[in-house]
């Protein structure tokens, strides 16, 4: 089988996109040039360009189904003709098994004959002939074919694409399997290599079996007997599986094994096929196509192990280890990939609906772990010494629920007063990763600069504004850190599929890259960086920590000797619990090493793990923290007894600093930077604290007569949905300023004396002003996560629900004359507007074929809402006659940004083209006229779906244009 | 199903719960389905219906729209793209197998019939097309699922794919020519 080959395709791929830039003659010569003597090459890459053209088309329109109920096919006659038999080949699951001639085509096939229970009950038969023929239509090379299903003399045979070679089994095991293992290699004394089956061998076949049984599964035929019997090896190396779902119970039949009756017949008919049945198998549950992943798993874990998975010395024990235990990953080789250690896990997980969904995925990690065998090896003492670590880690991990460190999320005040908080650097775009020189006179961090997705690191003077790049754009060059020694930093370049460890001298002179790892996996985005910082240098220079990187066939934290030589495994990933590691930092005298460790963005914890004089882990790692966080960044106190950590919750995703005893005798104090914070980095004397903040985000914007001008109001925190009274005096809006849910405040229209209206614990929003500008209506949260709409006067602050159902309703507007409140809701099944009477009432339907957020002309004669187009994300503004009128599409709209003003309906057109930031236009349709005209156009990273006009239609504001931006800032004299 | 229950999933999942996409997975293929049935039951053969509108559909049904982020409605998509996939290629490999007097297998997509510009040969084959693009430009060919049969723009794939946008129409530019040329079976194939 071909082996995936990255490094062909891309190079493929570059010189497609980089002759597509030529003018079509100029192609051939620089293919030419470029391919040399590489005819394959070019061949290739001039046959994509020959499609260039024409593939413009293709796939743009989404696929269409023709609803065309057709009658079900006429069953297919089975009439194959006369087999001779030849010989006897053996026992199959389901009958006697004989080699027999096909005298027609003059072809040998195999004959199964099927035991009784098949042939006579008419249920049982149907059943039977209906997966025959689904397999005679599973037409794969990597599945015996069945050739039909022949009848005489009330005996019934299956004809079967006879595969000459030996089973899975006899390679591995050397003795002959139960099934149709027939053919020259099955001979005793023929070639017998035996044993555990080489790592890429083994991932070979196993991507055909998954190959196999992804076609099975997407066919609906499930195996239900996978086993290393049932996969033959021809003796060329072909892949075939076998005895497809033929051997399958039916319905009824018991399936359970009782392991206190086990009769010896049953016993004996199951004992060949119980190491491989899933637990839910075992225990009788219905068994589905995840059974064979979990086959599947068993099966790869025997070629690589040499030995099954489960199995002990009678079925009842080998149903015990299946139900009570996991296999012994210890026992496979070291060079099996982390990967494939990952795959066995998920496809071997004992609850179905935590496996390895399907076998695209597991092809997809098997591909993937072929390209990890590519990468350099990794020392082989470090590799035998962790693994051991590796399976004490996972034996603690399963106490670490009882025995954790006692740690707090606190949402008390800080302990720790507020310090002077001064910007380090305020440029365009996204600076991150701070590190200071060890003199703390400059420091280090990545910026994108005008090389749009390729971040370089940047070296600055304290309070000088002007920043050096020190590494070409080649590719995203992030998480640079300043060496103790004070002449190199490292940094990690990523490009779309691969990472390395590089330093460069602090000058920018000398790059070298250390190592090539792949990265473990998760991303995490924050302020434009999608690498959580992974490098930490140790206090001697000596080494680099990285975390989160796969490197050989182990994954997790490493140590790169920085003069050259194989990294070596500090911290082994507790797979399958965790898996990412993060934020590396090693403590002031080289005795510790504090990392996160992840298994989701948001669920990391904080470990700690003591160093030994040679660098190298010397004890368990201890939690300090108990609940699951992200971690972005740590940084180890000068004190060494203490970490200052970058935390967030998925529900407050705001990062705050926290200042944490390393040996969790105190709660961690939350350390106040007057804002969000994370990625830290101390001074060696810890007295200057750089960290990354967002300067946020979302503003309030005002488009007055044509000009865009940020409102006053806006805030650093993120303000949005505002509406502006009809009066024209306040304003009302949803902002984030508390800290936690959002909640609706309002403010004078310049954005001075903001007041909260609402307080809750679940998001607030959508606030509108009532026609005569005294109450509002806004929707809000409920714990099940439906929202609810509700009417507030802002004087008094106590909002009334006004419908008392639980359909999910929101984005509530008033009617013209205040005597309704018109809402979103999907009470009807779909989504339509809806009106309740705003004193309180019935809820009535006003749309009937999809619609949303309704908002009602100031003449109380026309409605507008939006509709979502089919088939697209594209949003239609639609008007619609009150007095009984019909439909107008009037344009695309962005979401529901629009509203209503005296010269019609103003609303945000969406951007047509993909570039960032895109352009909004600003438009108003008259509906005297008809027409539409665009009175501004606004660039905008990141529009909130949202508009409010002024009665007149002469000031418009926008809820949120988004200019996200990410600063570098310090504290001195930190504490 | 309560919207409370898959917009709770999605956000768990984004928050990296691996067992929450598990759990998402059935409830938008089984969403899906049953909206295809749905809309199908009574309809008259010729009725023309987009697997994208599908998903469209299954996601207002699902999820409250409002309290997700963008990026979740991306995730959402680009889970329902490969599910979409899979049921129209479900669908199209039965009614070939139809076609050759061949097997019934038990698909739960009965009422439809692929047609218009595409057979169910050519559904299959650009199926199997994908697959090989997957083995060894795996990343080109999940655009291409999450474009084509999940209708995501090229930003929400990007997310989607945690890539750039520029990569996005990159790979799918790519992807495009190297399918349609496996599909015309140019002579010219990797080996």
């Amino acid at each position: 089988m071909g082996m995936p080959n990255l490094a062909r395709q891309q190079q493929v791929s570059e010189l497609y996109h980089a002759a597509l830039l030529l003018e079509p003659p100029a192609r051939t010569p620089f293919l030419q040039r470029h391919c040399g003597s590489d005819d394959g090459l070019r061949a290739e890459v001039s046959s994509l360009l020959a499609c260039d053209a024409e593939a413009a088309d293709f796939l743009e329109q989404s696929p269409s189904i023709v609803a065309n109920p057709s009658p079900p096919a006429a069953s297919i006659g089975s009439c194959i003709g006369p087999y001779q038999v030849v010989a006897h080949l053996g026992a199959g699951g389901m009958g006697e098994v004989y080699r027999a001639r096909d005298s027609r085509l003059g072809r040998d096939v195999a004959l199964k004959m099927l035991p009784t229970s098949v042939t006579t009950v008419p249920d049982r038969q149907r059943r039977f002939d209906r997966e025959a023929r689904t397999l005679a239509a599973l037409n794969h090379p990597n599945i015996a074919a069945i050739y039909g299903v022949e009848e005489s003399a009330g005996n019934r045979a299956l004809v079967l694409e006879l595969v000459e070679g030996q089973t899975l089994h006899q390679r591995i095991h050397g003795s002959v399997g139960e099934t149709l293992g027939t053919g020259p290699d099955a001979r005793p004394g023929a070639r017998t290599r035996r044993g555990p089956v080489p790592v890429r061998e083994a991932l070979g076949i196993a991507d055909r079996i998954a190959d196999a049984l992804g076609a099975a599964h997407e066919q609906g035929v499930v195996h239900r007997d996978l086993k290393p019997a049932n996969v033959m090896i021809s003796s060329r190396g072909a892949v075939k599986v076998l005895d497809f779902g033929l051997a399958r119970p039916f319905p009824g039949e018991p399936t359970a094994v009782d392991i206190r009756h086990l009769d010896p017949v049953r016993s004996a008919a199951i004992a060949g096929t119980a190491p491989y049945m899933s637990p839910e198998q075992v225990m009788g549950r219905p068994t589905d196509r995840r059974s064979d992943i979990w086959a599947f798993g068993c099966v790869l874990y025997e070629m690589l192990a040499g030995r099954p998975a489960f199995a002990g010395a009678d079925v009842g024990e080998t149903v015990r280890r299946i139900l009570d235990g996991v296999p012994d990953y210890a026992a496979l080789p070291g060079a099996v990939p982390w990967r494939v250690r990952h795959l066995l896990t998920r496809c071997l997980e004992r609850q179905p609906d935590r496996r390895q969904p399907d076998f695209t995925s597991v092809q997809r990690a098997i591909a993937e772990s072929l390209l990890d065998l590519e990468d350099a090896p990794i020392a082989d003492a470090a590799r035998t010494g962790l693994s051991r670590r590796g399976a004490v880690v996972l034996g603690v991990m399963a106490c670490a629920m009882i025995a954790l460190v006692s740690s707090v999320w606190s949402n008390s005040p800080a302990a720790l007063l507020p310090q002077s908080v001064v910007p380090l650097t305020s440029l365009e775009g996204h600076e991150n990763y701070v590190s200071f020189s060890p003199d703390a006179s400059r420091f280090a961090f990545s910026w994108e600069g005008d090389n749009v997705g390729h971040e370089g690191v940047y070296v600055q003077q304290i309070g000088v504004e002007r920043a050096v790049r020190l590494t070409r754009p080649t590719g995203r060059d992030l998480s640079p850190v300043w060496s103790p020694r004070a002449d190199l930093i490292a940094f990690v370049r990523q490009d779309d599929v691969r990472s390395g460890l590089y330093v460069v001298s602090a000058t920018g002179a000398a790059e070298r890259k250390l190592v090539d790892y792949a990265s473990a996996g998760l991303h995490t985005c924050l302020g434009g960086c999608c690498l959580n910082r992974v490098i930490a240098w140790s206090p001697d220079g000596r080494w680099l920590v990285l975390s989160g990187a796969v490197i050989g066939s182990r994954a997790g934290t490493f140590a790169v000797p920085v003069d050259g030589g194989a990294p070596r495994l500090l911290v082994e990933m507790a797979l399958p619990l965790i898996n990412d590691h993060v934020s590396p930092t090693v403590s002031p005298r080289g005795d510790a090493l504090a990392y996160g460790a992840c298994s989701g963005e948001f669920s990391c914890f904080v470990e700690v793990v003591p160093l030994d004089q040679q660098f190298v882990a010397s004890g368990r790692p201890r939690r300090l923290t108990a609940l699951p966080r992200a971690v972005n960044g740590m940084a180890w106190m000068p004190n060494g007894r203490e970490l200052l950590v970058a935390q967030a919750s998925v529900w407050l995703n705001e990062f705050s600093l926290w200042r944490m005893d390393a040996f969790a005798r105190r709660a961690p104090e939350r350390v106040d930077v007057a804002g969000t914070a994370y990625y830290p980095a101390l001074s060696a004397d810890g007295r200057r604290l750089g960290f990354s903040r967002r300067t946020f985000d979302v503003n309030l914007w005002n488009v007055e007569d044509g000009r865009v001008a940020i409102n006053p109001a806006s805030s650093t925190h993120s303000d949005y949905d505002v509406n502006l009274s009809p009066d024209g005096t306040r304003i009302a809006f949803t902002t984030d300023r508390q800290g936690g849910a959002s909640e609706i405040w309002i403010a004078d229209r310049n954005g001075s004396n903001p007041t909260p209206v609402t307080q809750g614990t679940l998001s607030a929003g959508s606030p509108r002003w009532s026609p005569d500008s005294r109450l509002l209506v806004f929707d809000r949260l409920s714990e099940d996560g439906r929202a609810h709409v509700y009417v507030v006067d802002p004087r008094d602050r106590q909002p009334r629900r006004l419908t008392s159902w639980n359909y999910g309703d929101w984005l509530p507007t008033w009617s013209h004359d205040a005597r309704w409140v018109y809402f979103n809701s999907a009470a009807s099944g779909s989504r339509e507007v809806w009106k309740v009477p705003a004193g309180g009432g019935e809820p009535m339907r006003v749309t009937e074929h999809g619609g949303s957020v309704g908002v009602e002309s100031l003449d109380g004669r026309l409605l507008y809402y939006h509709r979502q187009v089919a088939g697209s994300s594209r949003d239609r503004l639609i008007a619609r006659s009150l007095d009984g009128g019909g439909e107008r599409e009037i344009d695309d709209v962005f979401n529901w940004a629009y509203a209503v003003a005296q010269d019609g309906v103003h609303y945000l057109r969406p951007p047509r083209g993909s570039s960032a930031p895109e352009q909004y236009d600003l438009c108003v349709w008259d509906p005297q006229a008809g027409e539409t005209r665009v009175t501004a156009t606004i660039a905008a990273e990141y529009m909130h779906a949202n508009l409010t006009v002024s009665g007149d239609g002469h000031v418009a504001m926008i809820g949120a244009v988004d200019s996200a931006s990410t600063d570098l800032m310090m504290v001195e004299n930190f504490r | 199903m309560s919207d409370g229950a898959v917009t709770a999933l999605l956000i768990d999942w984004r928050a990296g719960d691996r067992e929450a996409l598990d759990q998402l997975i059935p409830l938008i293929a089984d969403e899906l389905r049953r909206l295809a049935r749905h809309q199908m039951a009574g309809e008259r053969p010729g009725h023309l219906l987009q697997p994208t509108a599908l998903v469209n559909e299954a996601y207002l049904r699902l999820v409250d729209v409002q309290r997700v982020a963008w990026k979740d409605r991306a995730h959402f998509f680009a889970i329902a793209a490969r599910l979409m996939r899979r049921i129209l290629v479900e669908h199209a490999r039965a009614q070939h197998a139809d076609k050759r007097g061949g097997a019934h297998p038990p698909v739960t997509f009965d009422e439809l019939v692929l047609g218009g510009p595409e057979t169910p040969e050519q559904i299959v084959a650009l199926d199997d097309a994908l697959q090989a693009l997957a083995r060894t430009a795996a990343r080109k060919s999940e655009v291409v699922e999450l474009r084509y049969f999940g209708g995501l723009t090229v930003e929400e794939t990007a997310h989607a794919l945690a890539i750039s946008a520029e990569t996005v129409m990159r790979d799918w530019k790519f992807a495009k020519a190297w399918l349609l040329r496996e599909l015309r079976g140019a002579p010219n194939r990797r080996a």
